[in-house]
């Protein structure tokens, strides 16, 4: 098992690697560069474009711009903001524990969700329930989460004035942007859950357990359930970069003060040094849960391990 | 039960063969009729289109005059979505809307299919270093969230529409490519690739006339996904400023100006948002269905 972990951690790095330079050359890729940006595209003096260029590094060997960018970026220090001059690092510290309340909490009301949905949906396959949480799953992943989102604050901000209609402090801030992202994201659980569900209760032991005069419950959640859930957990690691993404839009829609929202604004006054550090830091993110996620699951079932 | 299929098989062979087509066309026409997934969302996609097609006759308004006199109107038998606070009619903004949310979704979903495909194509059947490439490639832009990566490409090329085309379509590349990689490994070894290459029919003849055709059918399916979700991912950018920009009818872009009248005026983020899910929801259905036709399992 060690020894499986140890292989795994390895391949991450030339994948995180990989990413970075991605993400620093993009930056380098931007028309006139990222200082014509800063100066403005109407900008044209070449003594100040040449003296900020000496100024950011820009004049040196591009390996040697990546290696210095990269010392920075292990050691936390992501450069300053372009346009409030603020440690970029400081304003993703204070704004990540508000998504990271997000993404935790809509992930849990989507597992939940998804899950009673699916097994409901399989164990009654062709019912009522069937077609309804399909249609629901369906319905789900054809919404568009902001919209979700203005149509939740319309019902119980403005209409029933329940919850506030838009900011970040509070567990009163988070029920709904939490429930807008978790809600579309249910959708794909579900039908995860239940094509999983459906698989396993054609299973030979599933028939020798009702052969064996095992109750239908006992049957349903016992045996089939537990087999059933154990993909969900891949399918769960690969819905946190869709649960992160989705934070940013959400995030903007409700005026939440996470790093999606910072992004947001980041992306429309092409504040590079915020979009850089975020990009990477949820691409990382992304890449971690996934290798935790395997590992979990070759824990889980052993077979995985060899193959 | 040996007579029976014997009657049948005679049967089969005595039937001359434009009759069969016939016969197998009525029995393909039969599954799709009792498909009811694929039934629905064929017809709601049809109706999208052909509203959207045929916008400049059917809309009641032109999209953009500004009716200052009729600024916030609620639904009513003369503007049947309300007004916006320039008096423009919704229901003319909605049609027209769609018009860019279909063209988004074709020329991004174009882009996405034709490069991953042929990445992948070229990697399942080159083999060898092409294959480690463009796996590295693919495994590389998968790492990122498909959102994120149009951000990156935006962040590149700056906001607006075109830009968001690209951005969509480099971020479905990495799912089409691995799909036909795994498509052409599928079929390289079957036997009708095997026999044509022993009858020394060419790379190219192979690969265009046996392995790609009987290729489409899981892209196709997926190509429908991809269309919803390129449709949400442009609301989505347009919504947060990123895609198109003001005074186009776009969805996401209407979208975003209508949330700062939500708590007066209802109408203005319900229509627009009413119309992407219906949108969605027809290419979702429709490939939902599409995959059960062609995938009976």
């Amino acid at each position: 098992m060690m020894q499986y972990v140890g292989r795994r951690l390895l391949l991450a790095v030339p994948t995180l690697l990989l990413m970075s330079i991605v993400v620093f050359i993009s930056v380098r890729l931007v028309p006139g560069g990222p200082v014509q940006v800063m100066l403005g595209l109407a900008q044209t003096n070449p003594a100040a474009v040449a003296r900020l260029t000496r100024e950011l590094g820009l004049n040196l060997p591009l390996w040697q711009q990546y290696a210095s960018w990269l010392a920075g970026v292990v050691r936390g220090d992501f450069g300053t903001s372009l346009f409030t001059g603020e440690g970029v690092a400081t304003m993703i510290a204070q704004r990540f524990p508000n998504t990271l309340a997000l993404v935790a909490s809509s992930m849990l009301i989507s597992i939940v969700l998804g899950v009673v949905g699916g097994v409901a949906a399989a164990v009654h396959k062709g019912g009522w329930i069937d077609l309804l949480v399909t249609f629901a799953a369906v319905l789900g992943v054809s919404l568009p989460g902001f919209w979700f989102g203005l149509m939740l604050i319309l019902l119980f901000a403005v209409d029933l004035r329940w919850l506030p209609v838009a900011g970040a402090g509070g567990l009163r801030f988070l029920v709904l942007p939490a429930f807008t992202l978790g809600v579309t994201t249910a959708s794909v659980v579900a039908r995860f859950v239940r094509a999983s569900v459906v698989e396993a209760l054609r299973e030979d032991y599933i028939r020798t357990a009702r052969a064996k005069g095992l109750s239908p419950l006992r049957v349903n959640y016992k045996h089939a359930l537990r087999n059933a859930l154990i993909p969900v957990v891949t399918l769960v690691g690969l819905q946190v970069g869709g649960l992160l993404s989705g934070a940013f839009v959400v995030e903007s829609v409700f005026g939440y003060a996470g790093i999606g929202q910072l992004t947001v604004q980041a992306l429309q006054e092409r504040d590079f040094p915020v979009i850089q550090a975020v990009t990477l830091m949820v691409a990382t993110i992304y890449v971690l849960v996934n290798l935790a996620v395997d590992i979990v699951y070759s824990a889980i079932d052993p077979r995985i391990r060899y193959e | 039960m040996a007579n029976a299929e014997i009657t049948v098989l005679e049967g089969g062979l005595r039937t001359p063969p434009e009759a069969r087509a016939k016969g197998t066309r009525t029995a393909a026409l039969a599954r799709v009729v009792h498909n009811r997934t694929l039934l629905v969302g064929a017809s709601i996609t049809l109706v999208v289109i052909l509203a959207s097609l045929l916008a400049p006759l059917i809309a009641p308004y032109d999209p953009q005059t500004m009716n200052l006199a009729a600024a916030m109107q609620a639904p009513s038998w003369q503007h049947l979505a309300g007004t916006d606070n320039f008096g423009r009619d919704m229901l003319s903004r909605i049609l027209y809307g769609g018009r860019i949310a279909l063209l988004v979704a074709f020329t991004s979903v174009a882009i996405a299919v034709g490069i991953g495909c042929l990445l992948g194509f070229a990697a399942g059947y080159a083999g060898g270093m092409v294959d480690v490439i463009v796996q590295r490639l693919v495994d590389l832009m998968l790492a990122f969230p498909s959102l994120l990566l149009a951000f990156l490409v935006i962040a590149i090329l700056g906001p607006g529409l075109v830009n968001a085309i690209i951005a969509i379509g480099v971020g479905g590349v990495p799912v089409y490519a691995r799909v036909a990689r795994a498509e052409v490994l599928k079929l390289r070894s079957r036997e009708f690739v095997e026999s044509a290459k022993a009858m020394g029919a060419s790379d190219a003849r192979v690969l265009f006339r046996h392995v790609i055709p009987n290729s489409l059918s899981p892209i196709l399916v997926l190509a429908g996904l991809g269309m919803a979700s390129a449709i949400l991912t442009e609301a989505a950018l347009s919504y947060i400023g990123l895609g198109a920009q003001p005074p186009s009818p776009d969805w996401g872009s209407t979208l975003s100006q209508a949330q700062d009248y939500i708590e007066t005026q209802w109408w203005l983020p319900t229509f627009p948002g009413l119309a992407i899910v219906v949108t969605a929801l027809g290419f979702n259905l429709l490939s939902d269905g599409l995959r059960d036709h062609l995938d009976p399992r």
